[in-house]
This record gives C-alpha cells, structure tokens and sequence, in this order.
C-alpha cells in the first residue's frame, strides 16, 4: 500500500512537471487603439492629441514609419498609424491607460488593449552538426568524463557487423540465439542501435559523434534474424545470457503491438524482475504503432509494457514526441524518452551510416546514458539505476507522462 | 517451407510460415526448473531450452498440450511463444 502511494505521489510529480509551460503575455505599458473603419486620419489625430494633450507623430506610409518610429522612440510621442486607422499610446503606464480611457469612451473607438512583445519563435532545440548528432547534443554525454567504462551493455537485436569501423577490434562478446544464423548482422537493426549505445567514434570531420557511451565493454546478443523478427523463447534466451555474463543495462529495441486493455505478459514480468534482481536493468522500445497526426496513440507494446521492463519512447529534434511512438494509454506506460527520429548511426558495411527513427532508435539512447549513471556509482545496478536514470530525466516541453515518462534521459 | 522432423523419437515441430513454434513454459516460484523439464521430458516433450534465471523452459512441438503442460506440477503458466520484431 505504502509503495503504491508512493507511485501514486511520483505520478502526480511527474505530471505536475510536465504540466505545459504558459508564459503570460509582456505588456510594454504602451496601449494600442484601434478606430473604427471610415474614421478620418484628420480626426483620429485630433482624438489621440487630446486625450493624450501631445502632438501625435502620424505616419502615412511605409517610407515615414522609419523616421516616425525614431521620433517615438525618442519622446515617448503618441504614434498615429493612418493607413490601419491604429493609435499607439505612451508616457508611462498610468499615462497611457488614462488616455485609453478616454478614448476607449468614444463612439470612433472600436478597441483598446495593451500593446505586447513579440519574440521569435525559437527554433529546434537541437540539431546535428559537424561534433555531434542532435540525439548526442540532446542526452548531453559529452558535458561529462564518464564512457561507461568497466559496464557491460548488452544490445538485444539482429546482430552486429563486427568489421565495421565503430567496433573493429574491441573486446566485443558476441552470440548468436537464432538457429542457424551467425552473430552478423545482414539487416542492419542491431548494428544502428549498438553505434547509438556505443560507438568509440568521436566525431570531427564530416561525420558527428552518435555513440552515448564509448567506453562500455559491449554484449552483442543476436536475436532478431536476418528479416528483423526472433522468437520469444530466443529472446528470452537472450536476456537470460545478458543477466548471466552479469551485463548491468540490456538494450531491446524490439517488440510486438498490444491491445488496449491487454495484460502485460507474466513472462516478461518475471523475466524483468530476475534481471533488476541480479542487478541488470532491461530497456525495452516502447513501440511504434501510434500515427500522431491522426490522434491515435497505440498504447506500449509488448514486453516493454511489463512494469518491471523500462520503456522507453521516442522524440524528434523538435523536442515534439515522435508521431509513431506508442504512449501509456493501455495497461502499459512509458518510463522515459530518448531521442528517435532521424537519428544518424553506424550501418553494416559497405553502407556504414544510416538515419533511422524508432523508438528501437531511442531505446539504445537511454541504455548508454544508464550505463553513464551505472559507471558513476557502483551502487547505481538494478532497481536503484532505474531510479537514479528517471529521476535524473529532464520534462520535454509540455509533453504528457503518457508520452514520455519521467522524460528525456540524461547524462551524469 | 515445412522442414519437418528427422528423429522421429520427437515430437513433430508444427511450423507457422518459417517459423517454428514453441511452447513457453513458466515454472512457479518455489518449483525446481530441473524437475519440470524432467517431467516434461518423461511426457514426451522435446525441451529445447531450460532458462533458470527467467524460470522459463521452452518446449518445441507441444501446442497441442497446452492444457494438459499447464497442469503440471511446478509449472505456473504456459503459452505459445510468438514473435517479436526490430522496432
């Protein structure tokens, strides 16, 4: 019961900080009247100066707004704008408002407000650039020393291209789970999401950093076959071998849609459990069945949607949630968000680099910086990095905690 | 493409597409995976994996003992593993 309030209270935490940012309007102190069509420019300017007792500066084209607004800006002068049959008026804000009164009374008057700042719009919050790609400047690695050293982390998925030049000669442990087929990745999933994790690549040159975590001793668990599906049991095999070679953080980008009202499944409750138990905490995507643009939000998928796996959703450099990334709506939820729309990573050669969206994309986003926080204390393992990696989760614009949890992972 | 079963000692592997299913089996809680998969094994049923950590044993070609697997003592539930694809 006490641990259900507690839940209790951290959601409405997590909704309270994800409540939308409103800034109120800034008004100048100046008021903007606004006459009424047909009324002379001669009689406008003889309302404003004397509720105003100022000669107004009138400006009756575009060449004279220039000098006009000079004048203004120098003396505080009222300002007459013919051509929109408008009224500026200044002097202070008790000055202003005592002449919109008097303005605002007659019958020439159609309306009176304060006038506001504008500002301009600001633009994408990120974007990639020749040091680093947007989903890198957005989880912020580099703010910090930590690599991921000494953390083992393992990426779930269709295998890797181990002769490609992110992973060439590092100590990589590698196995296949899907009969038949080697530990190489011919799709092209599993090596995209092991650069994001953890490709040593630094950036510079015309290519930018992608790679979360460079220093981690990475786990390669081949799932998914060569046409990108896997079966639960080898997956589960997967995850199991992960938790045995005593991997702290298990990357998934990989899953199944579920219903609304669909239980998560009691295997992957255990399976989940096991693994915080034995210190390993699974990342799973959370899905990528909603379409935004028409205001269905498919709920998480399957095993992602298991309380004890940590789901991960998906934002694009607009800090907006990806159209297709699945929300709580169901009986699942989503824990945080990484970035997952056009995120540039490695590709099995001859190709290299790719960008690819997905929550399969943000998935390995959030495994890299949870293996940050796990290199920064070693007590940070199982139960206590999942908390130590929400917690230290940044709200996203006014997003929901349907949408994006606790929000967008970031590093220590 | 069905593959089919060369020992004919196994139980036959029902394929779906290219896909061979299996049953996923969960072990209760206090039930020792070593013994299900015994039992299982005595019934017939070919264990194709046995998962301590995860307290899961996977059994190839059984779907047509679903009921009969979930009986069993030591074992929780059982269902027929699907798939899972790059998201």
């Amino acid at each position: 019961m006490a641990e259900s309030e507690s839940e209790s209270e951290r959601a409405r935490e997590i909704e309270a900080a994800h409540e939308p940012l409103i800034i109120p309007p800034q008004p100048t102190g100046r008021r903007i009247i606004t006459f009424q069509p047909g009324v002379a420019r001669t009689d406008i300017v003889k309302m404003v100066g004397k509720a105003t007792a100022r000669e107004p500066v009138t400006v009756n084209s575009a060449g004279s707004m220039f000098a006009a607004l000079q004048q203004v800006g120098a003396t505080d002068a009222p300002l007459v704008l013919e051509r929109f049959g408008l009224a500026v008026v200044g002097g202070g804000v008790e000055s202003a408002n005592n002449a919109a009164s008097m303005l605002a009374n007659l019958d020439e008057v159609a309306d009176s407000r304060p006038e506001f700042w504008l500002f301009a719009l600001a633009g994408p919050p990120w974007s990639d650039d020749a040091q680093a790609t947007w989903g890198i400047h957005a989880v912020d690695p580099r703010g910090t020393a930590l690599s991921g050293a000494g953390i083992k982390l393992a990426i779930l998925d269709t295998g890797i291209d181990l002769g490609h030049p992110d992973f060439i000669g590092r100590p990589i442990v590698a196995r296949s789970f899907v009969p038949n087929e080697t530990v190489n990745d011919v799709q092209g999933h599993g090596t995209h999401c092991a650069g994001t994790a953890a490709s040593a690549y630094l950036g510079g040159g015309n290519i930018p950093r992608y790679g979360v975590a460079r220093g981690v001793h990475l786990h390669v668990g081949k799932v998914l076959n060569n046409s990108g599906s896997g079966r639960e049991l080898d997956i589960i095999a997967g995850i199991e071998w992960a938790i045995a070679e005593g991997c702290e953080v298990i990357s998934m980008s990989l899953g199944r849609a579920t219903h609304p009202t669909e239980a998560p499944d009691p295997i992957y409750e255990r399976v989940g459990e096991a693994a915080l138990e034995a210190g390993s905490l699974v990342l799973c995507a959370s899905g990528n069945e909603s379409d935004r643009r028409y205001n269905y939000i498919a709920p998480v998928g399957s095993p992602a949607n298991a309380e004890a796996m940590l789901a991960v959703a998906a934002i694009g450099a607009d800090a907006g949630v990806a159209t297709f990334s699945c929300g709580g709506v169901g009986r699942g939820k989503v824990d945080v968000c990484a970035p997952g729309v056009a995120v540039f990573s490695s590709r099995p050669r001859p190709e290299l680099y790719r960008k690819l969206s997905g929550t399969s994309m943000a998935c390995p986003h959030a495994a890299g910086i949870a293996a940050l926080w796990a290199e920064s204390d070693a007590s940070l393992r199982g139960r206590k990095l999942w908390k130590a990696l929400t917690n230290a989760a940044i709200p996203v614009g006014g997003l929901a905690a349907r949408d994006v949890g606790a929000g967008l992972v970031q590093a220590p | 493409m069905s593959t089919g079963p060369k020992n004919q000692s196994k139980p036959a592997v029902v394929v779906s597409g290219d896909k061979e299913l299996s049953l996923i089996v969960q072990i209760a809680g206090d039930a020792s995976i070593k013994e299900v998969a015994e039992r299982l094994k005595k019934a017939g049923h070919f264990v194709e994996r046995e998962l301590p950590i995860s307290g899961v044993i996977g059994v190839k070609g059984a779907e047509a003992d679903v009921e009969r697997i979930s009986r069993m003592p030591g074992v929780k539930f059982v269902k027929i593993g699907g798939s899972f694809y790059a998201s």
